[in-house]
């Protein structure tokens, strides 16, 4: 389902206003650089999933008009799986996806491209009072949306690196994430992990406690869970389409950093998050101003190690950096935003 | 064609115009060749292996050394924060000496990792950055501005504290990929030496039985065929031709007893023609003897009937020896006619019934007393069916008849499809035995 962004309704005029109105608070111009050719495509389609850690695309819809695209598209999708499925599809162009599975699917031969890093620390490990530790997952119940999903990815890398074995010592089981949470609450299942704002509800209803949290807890605090990745072909097309959408979405992840009240605002009256609280919470808790300082290059380096410890790819990170990056624009973008 | 092969293998050895000794040479040459190979190969991979695991030990050593880095840091954040809950002079030393092993794990760093310089270089930045602001905190807190202190290290120590942990970090990966590489490289590298080891050593014992097979039937084939080939010609067949595909020894070999079996045809030949005249000549001779000798024999009966008057004891006498003696050469002159008929092939055989017993006890009673009386040392049975031999006890002793009874015997015998053979021990007598078919 698509949601093509053709007229304005009072929560698109809204979001319009309060995202224009931010970024030329913070000086983010959204007129396209006089000394960059225009875009060769004036069509950008991303896609849009529950998860509110993906802010930052859905709060640059404005700046992404700014930068020349007349048709700013949004494809609904269930989870990450969608994402990676349309960006190999070239249903979308581009996105912000989870490392981990990004990794992976990069490994399947599907035609991406990471373009750059996002944020840190958008998930959270919750578990119930018999897991207190990751080393107490083993022979635990833990919930994921699918195997391959990005819960899935990330907590076996999360295990791996304490040498548990993904596929042995953890018991998966396969439910959406609202049926998860109460089965965490009722004590049916051991573990969950959960993006954006499902932590957030998670903490407001007092349901079992946090395992793993990425925006503080080391070594994942340290690296990109989200990333922003291109499909191939559209990138290799269009390359001043790429870095003028990069850096739209870039710019946005400064902004939500920088006005978190009007990130999240924008956020719900784009209809991209149903409570304010939570989305405002999110805005304040991922570290969304730290993607000049994280190395994705790195950040890539590190989950392909952890996957490949947890037996889910089999491809050195030297061989998926060569064969699935390309950081020209995020050089570029860096050197133009410099704070 | 697997046949075909194992056929083609020792024929395409055999006709190599080399010798048995170069053949056998330059197998055991092949098989030290791929020996050596393999030995060499596995050399190598050692060598790899070798150079694979200092490679590691270096990585691991770099994986230390930035490990230490990120301790250092570590342990900077948590001296500053104890002088700023305890802000005695000896807290703010221990904070400063810390600074300088950080540099000197740093030193160490470059000496260990030379090879990353970029990084390193803005390690080496932050690092100096960060000592800076380390210095200044300590600076503030002996000057009892705890609140600035405390401010700059939250601002400014902190975030050169994590950019320094994720450059040591990024070392760490870079290093950790690097040894994933080497791994996966040198597992690789391990399958490909694995099949190649068992390739060689698969190879080197199919060249082996290979060699073996070709080269030892390369011989043995040929080495048969002459060996039938002997009995072909041990049986009187000189007409066939030994064909070996041979170009050693033993084509020489085979090629000397063609010219052999040529030879030995051609003189069979010639002893033949020679045999069947000189048995035409006896026959001839046998019959011009026999016409006067039965004028001799049949006078000297005539004479010693008195047909012509009364004898005298002395003529008696000589009549006698006489006559005795013309017999005695008739029968003489009668056997070799016969012999000469025999192999001259002039013998027919006729069919009639005749009484087998008295013809045996007969025979039997002529022989018997002969045959208990002598008996043949083993090494003679063989002689006795000669020509003009005769054996017994006392070969100086002047013997009885003509030496070509036994002869003529077993050529009779022959003649009738038959065998004769002999059992005998010296001094308790001979047993002639002989076989011949009931109709052929």
């Amino acid at each position: 389902m698509r949601e093509h962004a053709r007229y304005l309704g009072r929560r698109q005029f809204l979001s319009r206003v309060t995202a224009m109105g931010t970024a030329s608070l913070l000086g983010l111009s959204s007129k396209p650089s006089a000394a960059e050719p225009p875009p060769e495509t004036t069509t950008i389609r991303l896609i849009q999933i529950p998860s509110i850690c993906q802010a930052p695309q859905y709060v640059a819809q404005e700046l992404l008009r700014g930068e020349g695209f007349t048709d700013v598209q949004y494809i609904k999708k269930a989870g990450a799986r969608g994402i990676s499925e349309a960006l190999a599809s070239g249903e979308a162009d581009i996105n912000n996806n989870f490392a981990g599975p990004s990794i992976v699917r990069l490994e399947a031969a599907d035609p991406i491209v990471f373009l750059s890093g996002l944020h840190a620390g958008c998930f959270e490990v919750f578990g119930t009072d018999r897991v207190r530790t990751i080393h107490d997952l083993k022979g635990k119940t833990i919930a994921v949306l699918e195997l391959g999903s990005a819960q899935h990815v990330f907590l076996s890398s999360i295990a791996a690196y304490i040498g548990l074995d993904p596929r042995k010592d953890i018991n998966w089981v396969t439910h959406p994430a609202a049926e998860s949470m109460q089965l965490l609450a009722e004590g049916k299942i051991d573990a969950f992990l959960g993006f954006p704002p499902e932590p957030q509800e998670l903490r407001a209803k007092g349901v079992g406690r946090v395992v793993v949290n990425s925006s503080t807890d080391r070594p994942w605090s340290q690296y990109f869970c989200c990333m922003v990745v291109g499909n191939r072909e559209f990138v290799r097309k269009h390359p001043v389409a790429t870095k003028r959408a990069l850096r739209a979405i870039l710019k946005a992840t400064d902004l939500c950093a920088r006005e978190p009240e009007r990130a999240a605002r924008s956020l719900v009256d784009g209809g991209f998050a149903p409570r304010y609280d939570y989305a405002l919470q999110t805005m304040r808790e991922v570290p969304y101003g730290k993607w000049r300082e994280y190395d994705p290059e790195d950040t890539l380096r590190f989950y392909a190690l952890r996957l490949h410890e947890a037996g889910m790819i089999r491809s050195t990170p030297q061989k998926l950096i060569a064969q699935g990056t390309d950081w020209r624009f995020l050089a570029e973008i860096k050197n133009e935003l410099k704070t | 064609m697997s046949k075909s092969l194992l056929r083609w293998l020792p024929d395409a050895v055999a006709r190599a115009p080399v010798s048995i000794r170069r053949k056998l040479l330059l197998a055991f040459l092949a098989m030290v060749g791929l020996l050596f190979v393999l030995g060499a190969v596995s050399v190598s991979e050692l060598r790899h292996v070798t150079g694979q695991t200092e490679a590691l030990v270096k990585l691991e050593r770099k994986i230390a050394a930035y490990r230490q880095i990120q301790h250092d840091t570590t342990l900077q954040l948590y001296s500053v924060s104890s002088a700023l809950l305890v802000p005695d002079e000896r807290t703010l030393g221990s904070t400063l000496r810390q600074l300088g092993q950080f540099g000197y794990d740093l030193d160490r760093l470059q000496y260990i990792a030379a090879d990353e310089a970029e990084i390193l270089a803005r390690v080496r930045v932050d690092y100096e950055a960060f000592t800076t602001v380390v210095s200044e905190v300590i600076e503030l807190i002996r000057q009892g501005k705890t609140a600035d202190a405390r401010r700059l290290q939250t601002e400014k120590a902190g975030p050169l504290a994590d950019s320094l942990e994720r450059l040591t970090n990024e070392l760490v990966n870079r290093a950790e990929a690097d040894m994933v590489a080497r791994i996966d490289e040198a597992r690789d590298r391990f399958a490909t030496s694995q099949w190649l080891v068992i390739g060689f050593a698969l190879g080197s014992m199919f060249l082996a039985l290979g060699l073996g097979y070709a080269i030892s039937w390369s011989i043995i084939r040929p080495v048969r065929s002459m060996d039938a080939r002997f009995n072909e010609l041990a049986a009187g067949d000189f007409a066939k031709r030994l064909d070996v595909p041979n170009r050693d020894e033993l084509g020489e070999l085979a090629a000397n007893l063609n010219r052999m079996s040529a030879d030995l045809g051609r003189l069979y030949n010639q002893i033949e023609t020679a045999t069947q005249h000189k048995s035409e000549f006896l026959a001839n001779m046998s019959h011009e003897l026999r016409t006067p000798l039965n004028a001799i024999i049949g006078f000297s009966e005539v004479l010693m009937e008195r047909l012509f008057g009364e004898l005298n004891e002395k003529q008696a006498d000589y009549l006698n020896d006489i006559h005795s003696s013309g017999k005695h050469l008739l029968s003489l002159i009668n056997e070799i006619l016969d012999l000469s008929k025999i192999e001259a092939g002039r013998m027919e055989l006729e069919r009639s019934s005749f009484a087998v017993a008295t013809t045996v006890a007969d025979a039997l009673s002529l022989i018997r007393e002969r045959a208990q009386r002598h008996g043949i040392a083993l090494e003679r049975e063989t002689a006795v069916f000669e020509e003009f031999r005769q054996v017994g006890r006392d070969y100086t002793r002047k013997q009885e008849g003509t030496g070509l009874g036994l002869t003529l015997t077993k050529k009779l015998v022959e003649l009738h499809g038959g065998k004769i053979w002999l059992e005998s021990e010296p001094g308790k007598g001979s047993t002639f035995t002989f076989s011949i078919p009931i109709k052929s």
